[in-house]
């Protein structure tokens, strides 16, 4: 049973490293051949100036603030959906910056078992904002036991 | 580049094998059996690897990078989840140019599978528009 009053706007640091080689390996995943978002020289040859990464932050870090949350509420990880997902970007995502990124739940509602909540989670450097994103998903409580 | 309203572009993803195994080395998830192991996916009743939400936007976030051509001039990017994604399956990712303004470009966003089923609704991007000129970002 969740205990809404502990879960709801507490705020939650999220950490998952946005290095070099973690781009590389979203990047394969994705097939993604833009060589810009991890390689400084591609970067500049491209006038990009510095290497970026929205993709990657929706896929490392986005993922690792989500599956948070569902750990959070002890809901079992293969009855977890999400329905909506929103993300604003006001700066760049670069590696290799110590961003503070923080989530909380703002929404929870409980139907017939279900869990349905709201996630925001947003990313600043260091007061200024980056990225913020809005997720919006349901899902079903391990069984105890 | 220029884009134009009714200016349309469009990609074919067809999701292998490796991709669900790679994406969890990358995010460091290997805990959601669903979305690596096939024999349980299909003990869920599922028809194969659900493959993982953040894979597909992740996917359908590269095709609008390559559309635009400049990742700096991203501003916003929207999805709602229609249907479940399946490993070997198409998505048919289309963007089109919607709306102008001064100041940004939406970006309509329509993706389905080989099915011709919709994977999402209302998905749409909003870029810096950079008509005018490059960006200034700093």
């Amino acid at each position: 049973m969740i205990k809404f009053d502990k879960v709801m706007n507490k705020a939650y640091t999220i950490r998952r490293d946005l290095c070099k080689s973690k781009i590389i390996e979203f990047c394969l995943s994705t097939h993604d051949t833009n060589t810009f978002y991890f390689d400084e020289l591609d970067a500049s040859n491209s006038r990009m100036d510095r290497v970026m990464a929205p993709p990657a932050y929706i896929g490392i870090l986005g993922k690792k603030a989500w599956s948070g949350f569902y750990k959070e509420l002890n809901l079992d990880p293969n009855f977890v959906l999400m329905t909506k997902f929103h993300v604003k970007y006001y700066d760049i995502i670069k590696p290799h910056v110590d961003y503070l990124t923080e989530a909380r739940i703002v929404k929870l509602t409980e139907k017939e078992k279900y869990y349905f909540f709201e996630i925001h989670h947003k990313v600043t450097y260091p007061h200024q904002k980056i990225v913020d994103t809005l997720y919006i998903g349901l899902g079903y409580p391990k069984s105890e036991g | 580049m220029a884009l134009k309203v009714g200016e349309k572009f469009t990609y074919s993803e067809r999701i292998d094998e490796s991709q669900p195994l790679l994406y969890a080395a990358a995010a460091g998830e290997y805990f959601t059996p669903r979305h690596i192991d096939s024999n349980y996916a299909r003990s869920l009743g599922y028809p194969d690897i659900l493959i993982d939400g953040f894979l597909t936007m992740g996917l359908v976030s590269k095709a609008v990078v390559t559309a635009i051509e400049d990742p700096r001039l991203l501003l916003e990017f929207h999805l709602k989840y229609k249907a479940p994604v399946f490993v070997k399956d198409t998505l048919d990712i289309s963007i089109e140019v919607a709306q102008e303004t001064e100041k940004t470009i939406m970006l309509k966003i329509d993706v389905q599978n080989q099915e011709g089923q919709k994977v999402f609704d209302s998905g749409y991007a909003v870029i810096r528009n950079s008509n005018g000129g490059p960006p200034n970002m700093d």
